[in-house]
């Protein structure tokens, strides 16, 4: 698409978004306060907001999101989008729950072993097929909704027997549950990966300035593929955690990841147009998102109504 | 089809054919649409061998027309955002606050407003209206097409549910109805709506102003702007249009369910991008016109009746489509003006 290859045709505006960042204020900080401010209006609807139970409610749905969430900000962060998280943690959802009588505990390895293939389909498509992400994961999410359908129609429950293999994520280890645990060491997995490994290094420079990186003799294809490959293993390990703490896979459980996940990523700072941001960012903005869907829920915003706040969220952002 | 390939094809037609089907053969490479014919002789021929002709028969062709009169419609609309080298997203946002629209306005059963065919300026300046907003988030704002529209489509959709409560409303009005299912010498109203359509849009395309300045724009925005091209207003008129576009389908799609729910109009999106992509018109933009839209909406839809025909399982069906949509994708788009894809 020329819009995005010509980063300004003709006249160049400042946008507002510019002007702001010329007083050097990192993004993340406009998250946290944001963050503080939502949590205390909200506060202010409801008192029991910051009750210990809501809480736990809040960071049970954010430890979720943000697996996806932290796979879409690799897609991202190389100017890319990944439209098809969703059709992929509904074929998860299914596939793990069919999956997990015959195989045990070894339906872990291979829902991520799924997971990762499909995110190296969408990186084949963008990078050696050479078709645009967003349309390439709009087919392929359409191919994983159906096939999610096809494995099950209807959704469906684990089978009682196997509810020790799920206590890997619904167990809890010093009152705190184990999908919180999951969620920060595959956090501070991202972290490691993008912050001290040459791969993540590549990731960032390919995202900032595509040609100069080819140019400097970076695989250029090759990180691409890896980041969507990223992206496929963080909505496999949300579509897992899904159907372990429901007891049971659904088949249309991922439709509403796509919109958060794109939306948790954009307002915790992580640009569309890629290289900037990463994943502290976006554990800010999942948190704020998961307060933001909470929270109005709490204070009785209309459901659908919401989605209107969110859409216009992400263009402002 | 640019000036370079269609060049190329005549150039490649004088290659193979000879004698007196030459002319003939050129001027039918020619057209643009060639390739989308051939494909959808090849769709008609193994449905017809795979259900033993019942594929061909007049019954089924009617339904084929008739199924694929609003998918071309959408198609006609989105296909033009698509030659301007963006994609507009907010098809179905923009589906469910006109239908919204039109269950309030239209005679229902819920209450007693009855405007009958003035719903058609209602419809257009909604459709209109929210495309206008597009445009100027697109343009003024500076986001790129496809995350703004899909920002917009969230937004619409939203407050569609919102004003309507998520209610059905169900639609007595017989006049438009009466539009959209009847036929005319067998042949289905809405189908050829579409093609009175698609006749406007494409010599608007060829003969205006207007259509040369969209296909500079899809050719080189930086160009089209260096030689005066308003670039902004243009494409700001043109996400109207396409937005007026997807408000008529929606009402077509209510009137003939006979029932207005903001919901009616999800699911839409797909079809009409699979179909915009499968009748040629390459994502990069400036290529392709209205006749490729609709073939391809043709196309699609026929390609769907015959699944229906074969008995395959409907929700292998969407999967097809994905594989169609991607292959037509890698097919037309013209990677030499891509440089990096992103």
């Amino acid at each position: 698409m020329p819009e995005i290859l010509v980063n300004d045709p003709g006249k160049a505006q400042p946008t507002i978004a510019a002007r702001i960042r010329k007083w050097r204020i990192p993004a993340i900080a406009y998250t946290i306060a944001l963050l503080v401010v939502v949590g205390l209006l909200f506060r202010l609807g409801n008192e029991n907001f910051l009750s210990i139970y809501n809480l736990n409610t809040i960071v049970g749905f954010a430890a979720i999101l943000l697996m996806v969430a932290l796979g879409q900000m690799c897609a991202i962060l190389i100017g890319g989008i990944d439209l098809s998280v969703g059709g992929l943690i509904s074929f998860i959802s299914v596939v793990f729950t069919v999956l997990v009588k015959p195989l045990g505990s070894w339906v872990y390895p291979i829902c991520i072993g799924i997971g990762i293939f499909f995110g190296f389909l969408n990186g084949f498509l963008l990078t050696r097929v050479k078709i645009p992400s967003f349309i390439a994961t709009l087919g392929t999410g359409g191919i994983l909704t159906s096939l999610a359908l096809l494995v099950s129609a209807t959704p469906v429950n684990v089978a009682s027997s196997t509810y020790p293999v799920l206590d890997l994520v619904n167990g809890s280890f010093l009152k705190i549950g184990n999908g919180l645990y999951i969620a920060f060491l595959v956090f501070l997995g991202f972290y490691i990966t993008l912050r001290f490994t040459v791969i993540g290094r590549k990731i960032f420079y390919v995202g900032s300035n595509i040609k100069m990186s080819w140019m400097s003799g970076i695989a250029v294809a090759r990180t691409r593929c890896i980041a969507f490959m990223l992206s496929g293993l963080g909505a496999s390990i949300a579509g897992i955690m899904i159907s372990a703490v429901r007891y049971g896979g659904d088949p249309v459980a991922g439709q509403v990841y796509v919109l958060k996940s794109i939306a948790a990523v954009v307002v915790g700072g992580t640009a569309l147009t890629g290289g900037t941001g990463g994943p502290v960012n976006t554990l800010f903005g999942t948190l704020l998102m998961s307060v933001l869907d909470n929270g109005m829920n709490v204070v009785g915003i209309d459901p659908y109504f919401q989605q209107s706040i969110l859409g216009l969220m992400i263009i402002i952002k | 089809m640019s000036a370079n390939s269609s060049l190329k094809r005549s150039f490649y037609a004088t290659e193979c054919v000879r004698g007196s089907v030459h002319s003939s053969a050129r001027w039918f490479l020619r057209t643009g649409v060639a390739g989308q014919i051939l494909a959808l002789i090849a769709v008609l021929t193994v449905f017809a061998i795979g259900t033993r002709g019942k594929y061909l028969s007049w019954a089924n062709i009617e339904v084929i027309l008739r199924l694929a009169g609003i998918p071309a419609i959408l198609a006609v609309g989105l296909h033009q955002t698509i030659i301007l080298g963006g994609i507009d997203l907010s098809v179905e946002g923009v589906a469910a606050l006109t239908i919204v629209f039109v269950g309030f306005l239209l005679k229902n059963t819920v209450n007693s407003s009855d405007i009958g065919l003035w719903i058609f300026p209602v419809v257009l300046a909604v459709g209109g209206g929210a495309g206008v907003v597009t445009g100027l988030v697109h343009t003024k704002l500076r986001i790129p097409s496809f995350i703004g529209s899909l920002g917009m489509n969230w937004i619409l959709y939203g407050l569609a549910v919102y004003i309507n409560r998520a209610t059905q409303v169900p639609l007595i009005d017989t006049r438009i109805q009466g539009i959209v299912t009847g036929a005319i010498f067998g042949i289905p109203n809405i189908a050829l709506i579409a093609l009175a359509l698609v006749m406007l849009i494409q010599v608007g395309q060829d003969h205006t102003r207007y259509g040369r300045y969209l296909y500079a724009i899809g050719g080189d925005e930086l160009l089209a702007q260096q030689a005066g091209v308003k670039v902004d207003r243009i494409k700001i008129i043109t996400f109207a249009i396409a937005g007026m576009f997807y408000g008529l389908a929606a009402l077509f799609l209510a009137t003939r369910l006979g029932s207005a729910h903001p919901r009616t109009g999800s699911n839409i999106l797909f079809p009409a991008v699979t179909a915009v992509a499968v009748g040629g018109v390459a994502l990069t933009g400036g290529i392709g016109g209205a006749k490729n839209a609709a073939l391809g909406a043709l196309i699609v839809t026929a390609l769907n009746d015959g699944l229906v025909l074969m008995q395959v399982n409907p929700y292998a069906q969407q999967a097809v489509n994905g594989v169609v949509l991607i292959a037509a994708v890698a097919l037309t788009i013209d990677r030499r003006k891509l440089g990096f894809i992103k």
